[in-house]
């Protein structure tokens, strides 16, 4: 069915590229890599990876190819301080920084990608073919972007071709053991004089797996997806410049009983004038759609997200100094089940940031962002970072930066009510539109705050020998006005829903905090070998909770029937899904006479919990039951054939590990989330030329 | 050595004095007991939305510490819901019994020896239409439903329920498991509670 639709153009691609081969030199040393890494997340200006101020992750696509990474979330996980947890509707986001999925802005190129329907962007969505290379800044970055920046930016980044260039590649991967897979990619790059070209197509599909087989539900439902990109680029003159590229994205996923379909596409235009070589002018112009539909026998439910955003940016150098000024609107509109009508957000925002060179040593980045908005308070976002080498083998760097996120639409205008299980969830703006002449209604806010934060990091970088890197970050992030539902408590009668109904809004109310250390290790061994390690110290708690334990307010049993006791706290355990330790160690092997690469990568993360399981009003403790720390391991080994063929084969998770000792515990019965998926295998074959 | 002496008798005197005073009132002492598996059936009829829940409710007196048919109960157990024999009927209920007397009850926070004295009248509450003085639902009462997969019902820890009887009584009460023989893997709808019960009449201590 669909496939076929895919193999067919897969396939006129194949017998068009094997047409036009054309002897591109492949090199492949680790010297050559480190010249290249530029980023341009962390000030939205090209920047060496080596002078930001702000703590940034970059992986390349050679570390996404060896790790036989195939969706976002595969390569994601193996990055210090950086794990995943699902959402209600089972999407898989990425928590950093301590931070929930929700607070970390996810962007392609960027522009950022939409369709939160329960909280996060499903990282599954998006596959690593195609891909230049993913860059991660940490902390809040919402000075730049705005919503949603505030535990940090993943900006993934496509290939742009600035030489005249003909290369492509066809790849095929297998996966079996524990969950089966299907990957395909082709790709397409094309340079000549004033004309570039980026295309890539790809398929994914699996039918799912089940981690407990016991249940009648499957943990992930088979699916199929389809991935398309294509990039034009086109120098009208030395001076101005276009980019024009667009995405595509099709999923289905479901069983006999639920069928579900995702669709997203994008377009983004960018026009890029270079009025001097100090001044020039992006002009951008970004729409995007995310639909879903989910059909059962009973009902469809549908959320359809729109987002236009035309945005300006300029960008001038001014001796020692560096500014860029940008300003831009978002029109912003959500149809779904469950809300009363189509729902519009406008906003209307502004940026500046100063980049200064007092010194060579010194590098100081001031910045600002003001978002005005049509359906929540305002929100000003400033930041400031510096950083200073203090000789040639220390740098030391600092930043401080407000974050928000914007209320969702659900937040506003959710009308779910599900009467038969005896609650309804109204948004604070649907309430008001229903009930505002009730009294009891009038006493709630008719406006929401965005959650907003103030984050603190503090690094340094240290090249004791020539060979090894390290990397130490301390990090502390206060999140205040967190909106939370709650029960208002007003007796249902006055709603005309049956007695017993529980009425559910939203309000800000509680302040969180995480606070860690991060460190990193790269260490070059020799020509062969290279380790990189990494280790996250993280403290996530929530002050409303510590309040609430400090007051004695909190109860809790050490078993699920002893009689209450106080909670101290000591035993205070912080927010969920958090591993108070996480660390990583992977080593990578290279030859080459023999031309193949091989590596070997353990991904550790202490107890987590997922919920509260001793009644003590959702507060998480030490007597509660955790998910055991655990580690995978996972290896790869790559062989280049002939020139132009690569064949890898991998294993993830080598050591079978699936915490089925969790499963034990009466708390995690039948609960998938407290169990892992088993060892898979995969075999991967590359053709590029 | 003559002031100890003399404090010795002062100190004396005022014990005996006391306890001269403790032996004209004459108070019973306070009643601890655990009630084990307290059965509070339903019956739901999924046929029909919203499901309908019916079944008689299983009433309880503190005073004689057992399940009760006549109208002398202080609360009724059926499911999660707990009615108080005092207030009205809140409505919307299959099988609800009216209320005969002017029983209430209150929420307390904390371990269930902490609470050592009955709260203020102002904490009381009685079933009113529309809510019950024992809030029901998931957090907002005496429990919280776990929801899928395991579906459990577990007793908030620290929630103690204060009952005013039907004579101006008071007990406090624990709920420890919802479950047989506090099982979690066995039959729901079995309360296990440890209660101690004032038997005389408007004395708020507990101890």
């Amino acid at each position: 069915m669909f496939l076929n639709r895919i193999i067919i153009p897969v396939a006129l691609l194949f017998t068009s590229v094997a047409f036009s081969q054309e002897e591109v030199q492949q090199i492949d040393s680790i010297k050559n890599n480190k010249l290249d890494e530029v980023i341009v997340t962390a000030t939205r200006t090209v920047r060496q990876l080596s002078s930001v101020p702000m703590p940034v992750t970059l992986i390349s696509k050679k570390q996404i190819q060896q790790s036989g990474s195939v969706r976002l979330s595969d390569i994601l996980i193996e990055q210090t301080g950086i794990t995943t947890a699902s959402d209600f509707g089972g999407f898989n986001g990425v928590q950093m920084q301590g931070l929930d999925a929700e607070y970390t802005l996810i962007l392609i190129d960027g522009v950022p990608l939409v369709g939160k329907r329960s909280g996060n962007i499903d990282l599954d969505r998006i596959s690593v073919n195609n891909i230049k290379q993913i860059e991660i800044v940490k902390g809040p970055s919402s000075s730049l972007y705005g919503s949603d920046a505030i535990g940090g930016v993943i900006n993934i980044i496509t290939e742009k071709p600035k030489h005249d260039v003909l290369k492509g590649g066809l790849q095929f991967l297998a996966r079996g053991g524990a969950k089966n897979e299907l990957d395909m990619n082709a790709n397409l790059v094309y340079k000549k004089d004033k004309l570039g070209i980026n295309a890539g197509i790809n398929t994914n599909s699996s039918a799912g797996f089940d981690l407990s087989p016991q249940t009648s539900f499957k943990t992930t439902n088979g699916h199929e997806n389809f991935t398309g990109n294509f990039k034009v680029l086109y120098d009208f003159t030395d001076k101005l410049k276009t980019t024009v590229s667009t995405r595509f994205f099709e999923e289905n996923q479901g069983n006999l009983t639920e069928q579900n379909n995702q669709k997203d596409w994008s377009v983004n235009v960018d026009f890029n004038h270079k009025i001097s070589d100090k001044w020039n002018l992006d002009y951008t112009f970004y729409a995007t759609d995310f639909k879903t539909k989910s059909e059962t026998d009973v009902e469809v439910s549908t959320f359809n997200q729109t987002l236009i955003r035309p945005e300006i940016r300029s960008q001038f150098a001014i001796g020692k100094l560096n500014a860029i000024v940008g300003v831009g609107a978002s029109f912003e509109e959500v149809d779904r089940s469950d809300f009363l009508k189509k729902e519009k957000f406008d906003s209307q925002y502004v940026f500046g940031q100063l980049d200064y060179n007092p010194t060579s040593k010194l590098n100081v980045i001031i910045g600002a962002r003001f978002d005005n908005h049509s359906q929540y308070k305002s929100a000003f976002s400033p930041k400031i970072s510096t950083r200073y080498a203090v000789n040639n083998w220390l740098a030391a760097k600092a930043s401080v930066g407000y974050g928000f996120k914007a209320p969702d639409f659900r937040q506003l205008y959710f009308n779910f009510r599900n009467t038969a299980s005896g609650y309804v969830v109204f948004g604070i703006k649907t309430l008001h539109e229903l009930y505002g002449n009730l009294p009891e209604v009038q006493q709630f806010d008719t406006d929401l705050n965005p959650e907003n934060s103030i984050g603190f990091n503090l690094g340094f970088e240290l090249k004791p020998i020539s060979n090894l890197a390290i990397n130490i970050n301390v990090f502390r992030n206060d999140i205040e006005d967190l909106i939370n539902t709650f029960d208002t408590q007003i007796n249902p009668l006055n709603f005309n829903l049956p007695a017993g109904t529980r009425v559910f809004t939203y309000e800000n109310r509680d302040r969180v905090y995480t606070q860690g250390i991060e460190l990193d290790a790269n260490y070059i061994i020799d020509d062969n070998f290279r380790f990189i390690a990494g280790y996250q110290f993280l403290e996530a708690k929530d002050k409303e909770e510590e309040a609430l334990i400090n007051s004695n307010q909190i109860f809790i049993r050490r078993t699920p029937t002893s009689p209450s006791e106080k909670l101290t706290i000591d035993n205070y355990f912080g927010l969920p899904n958090r591993s108070k330790h996480m660390a990583n160690a992977k080593l990578y092997y290279q030859n080459f006479e023999h031309r193949f690469t091989a590596n070997l990568r353990a991904i550790y993360r202490s107890k987590y919990a997922l919920y509260d399981t001793n009644n003590s009003q959702g507060i998480i403790d030490e007597y509660d039951d955790f998910v055991s720390g655990n580690i995978t391991l996972n290896t790869a080994i790559e062989k280049k054939l002939f020139s132009l063929l690569k064949v890898q084969f991998g294993v993830d998770n080598l050591l079978d590990e699936k915490g089925e000792s969790n499963a034990t515990k009466q708390a995690f019965l039948n609960n998938d989330a407290a169990l892992q998926l088993g060892r898979t295998y995969y075999g991967r074959i590359q053709f590029n030329f | 050595m003559k002031k100890i002496i003399l404090t010795l008798a002062v100190v004396s005197s005022m014990i005996f004095t006391s306890c001269s005073e403790d032996d004209t009132t004459v108070t019973e002492a306070v009643v601890f007991k655990e009630v084990k598996n307290l059965h509070a059936p339903q019956t739901t009829d999924y046929t029909v939305n919203p499901p309908a829940t019916a079944g008689e409710f299983t009433k309880f007196s503190f005073k004689t510490g057992a399940v009760v048919t006549d109208d002398s109960w202080d609360l009724a157990f059926r499911g999660t819901t707990i009615l108080v024999n005092g207030g009205v009927e809140v409505g919307g209920l299959v099988d609800e019994p009216t209320r005969s007397g002017d029983a209430s009850l209150a929420l307390e926070t904390g371990t269930f020896a902490d609470i050592s004295i009955a709260p203020v009248a102002a904490n009381f509450k009685q079933d009113v239409a529309g809510s019950y003085a024992l809030a029901s639902g998931s957090g907002s009462g005496w429990y919280t439903y776990a929801g899928a997969p395991t579906h459990a019902i577990n007793p908030i820890a620290g929630k103690i329920i204060v009952v005013k009887t039907i004579d101006g009584n008071y007990a406090k009460m624990e709920i420890l498991s919802y479950y047989k023989d506090q099982d979690a893997t066995s039959d729901s709808r079995y309360y296990t509670f440890n209660y101690v019960y004032n038997p005389n009449v408007g004395d708020k201590d507990f101890q």
